[in-house]
């Protein structure tokens, strides 16, 4: 009897096989590549203006900076940390139940309209998120304020974590939610015990893309938080006043016509970047698989 | 929610077998246009073991999912017909359904533990998830379900691992434990065995039969070995339509219906 394939063809196919995984490989590289070259380009231009003053000092005039007087971003790092917590907080919730309500109630007739909406605020520059933010918050409380900030990057952030909630929502197979609902539990019981536990490393996954996505953007800053020089008088004024954040100050530092603030840009490049990482490793170390006796 | 009275008390079956347990009334079952299962009329004995055969695509699974309101989630489902529990309508209007799967278990085709929960707390959870936490009462349903299940002995000292942790036929005794530690009157069973090797199935087998003596058990199988080894009454579905309906002997000895001898001489299915 004829075999259906012989040793040439085998071999064909591990070539073919060899070839495949070179591609692979090739494409991972040329998308790691560009990154380290950004960190390392960061690094090292920012690695010198790094001091301990850029953690301790307000920004101040540009004299400060030119005069060699103490100068730095330490209103700038609590002001990040201030608009994205409140960002996270509004788009967290917003986000998951968007995702929940897509993954878990397909049929509902709800359901085609969110994912429109929500398609549509993903694809929408994120200017426009800021101007959005700028009317519903900034006019009524006539002021910039760090929450108009955290408005702003939420809308950045809602879209992405619907759209991964919902992925990794329908991540788990049908199978769980009726064996879940055959032991007599409520749909709500067997959303929140049995499907959010076991997507959990997808559900922080998608917070984290999110977050870092939304922790980039100066755009929708600009005329929601601001921006500011100084601490504020009083820590609530981080949240009800104008405050300054690192993709902001970065992108006003790098347009300044000052050497020395330059400098002090890059490294804020490298504080935004070490923000971002140590966030993301964190999740990873919070989300390894943990089951509960 | 129920309360913790009424979940662990439920009141046993009673002896006057042979008991009408559950009872199908003129059950259809639609998707849209297609039709699941049409007319189907069943009564489901209380300590016996009701089989259903067919071949794939009969409607065998869509009669059983109906039972326990599973077609509830599918919107396109429309469900016209009676099943009645003990003389009363499961799709009455005013029926929670959650209180029906609570009375009428189901343990499905592939072993579902839920994979972030351990082996102690994929047994409870259909206790544990209701608010009941007394951890003394928590820890002798455990045992008593996972004995009923026969699991008992080969996990007593690792109830803390995960349920995924488990071969996939104890995988499948899990489950049945998970059913049985709510206390259910009926246990609907969905191809139980059909992914496992032949010795957990059998174990499976010996378990049904223990189980019989406590409830009233509804068995899908594709395998008519185990239809004529493990049940005491047999339906044969073809097309959607419930083709012939009896004794389990008779009808692999003797059935009526042309049909169903074809089907189980293996002339077709």
């Amino acid at each position: 009897m004829r075999r259906v394939y012989d040793q040439k063809s085998l071999r064909q196919r591990t070539i073919w096989d060899h070839f495949i995984l070179g591609l692979l490989m090739i494409s991972t590289l040329v998308v790691m590549v560009p990154l380290l070259i950004i960190v390392g380009y960061v690094i090292i231009n920012g690695a010198g203006a790094l001091n301990w003053d850029l953690f301790t000092q307000e920004l101040g005039s540009p004299a400060r900076a030119m005069q060699g007087r103490p100068t730095g971003l330490v209103h700038t790092i609590l002001g990040t940390a201030v608009v994205d917590l409140l960002a996270i907080l509004i788009a967290a919730p917003l986000g998951l139940g968007a995702g929940i309500m897509l993954s878990e109630y397909p049929d509902h007739k709800l359901n085609p309209v969110l994912r429109i909406l929500n398609d549509t605020l993903n694809g929408m520059p994120a200017v426009l998120k800021g101007l959005l933010a700028f009317s519903l918050v900034v006019k009524p409380m006539g002021t910039f304020s760090g929450l108009a900030g955290g408005v702003a990057l939420a809308f950045v952030m809602i879209p992405i974590i619907a759209r991964s909630t919902e992925s990794a929502l329908m991540n788990i197979p049908w199978t769980i939610r009726e064996a879940a609902l055959a032991i007599g539990l409520p749909r709500w019981r067997v959303i929140l015990s049995t499907v959010m536990p076991a997507a959990r490393t997808g559900l922080v996954t998608g917070f984290l893309i999110g977050f870092a996505r939304a922790a980039g953007e100066a755009a929708p800053l600009m005329f929601t938080s601001f921006g500011s020089n100084y601490l504020p008088n009083h820590w609530s004024n981080m949240i009800l006043g104008p405050v300054d954040t690192l993709p902001q100050r970065l992108y006003s530092l790098a347009i300044s016509p000052y050497k020395e603030w330059h400098e002090m840009g890059w490294a804020a490049g490298i504080i935004l970047l070490t923000f971002v990482m140590i966030l993301f490793i964190a999740a990873r170390f919070l989300t390894r698989q943990k089951i509960k006796t | 929610m129920l309360s913790q009275e009424e979940i662990v008390k439920t009141d046993g079956p009673s002896n006057g077998s042979p008991l009408v347990r559950m009872e199908s009334k003129d059950l259809t079952v639609k998707y849209g246009q297609v039709t699941g299962v049409k007319n189907i009329s069943l009564p489901i004995y209380n300590e016996s073991v009701t089989a259903l055969i067919g071949p794939s695509g009969c409607g065998k699974t869509t009669f059983l999912r109906a039972l326990n309101r599973m077609h509830d989630l599918t919107r396109s489902a429309v469900i016209t017909g009676e099943v009645l529990l003990d003389g009363y309508n499961i799709y009455g209007p005013k029926v929670n359904p959650v209180t029906i799967r609570r009375k009428i278990g189901m343990v499905f085709q592939k072993p579902t533990p839920f994979p972030t929960m351990s082996i102690f707390n994929n047994v409870v959870a259909g206790l544990k998830l209701v608010g009941i936490n007394n951890r003394k009462l928590l820890n002798e349903v455990c045992e008593k379900a996972l004995r009923q299940a026969a699991l008992f002995e080969e996990v007593k000292d690792r109830l803390t691992d995960p349920g995924g942790s488990l071969s996939g036929g104890q995988q499948q005794r899990l489950s049945i434990a998970r059913a049985l530690a709510i206390e259910p009157e009926v246990i609907l069973m969905d191809e139980p065995t059909s992914s496992l090797d032949p010795q957990s199935s059998s174990k499976i087998e010996d378990l049904i039969h223990e189980l019989k003596k406590n409830y009233a058990i509804v068995i899908v199988t594709h395998n008519m070995q185990q239809a004529g080894r493990v049940s005491d009454n047999t339906g044969f579905f073809y097309l959607g339509e419930l083709v012939e309906f009896g004794e389990t002997g008779k009808i692999f000895t003797n059935p009526v219906n042309k049909r169903t001898e074809e089907y189980l001489t293996g002339k077709f299915g």
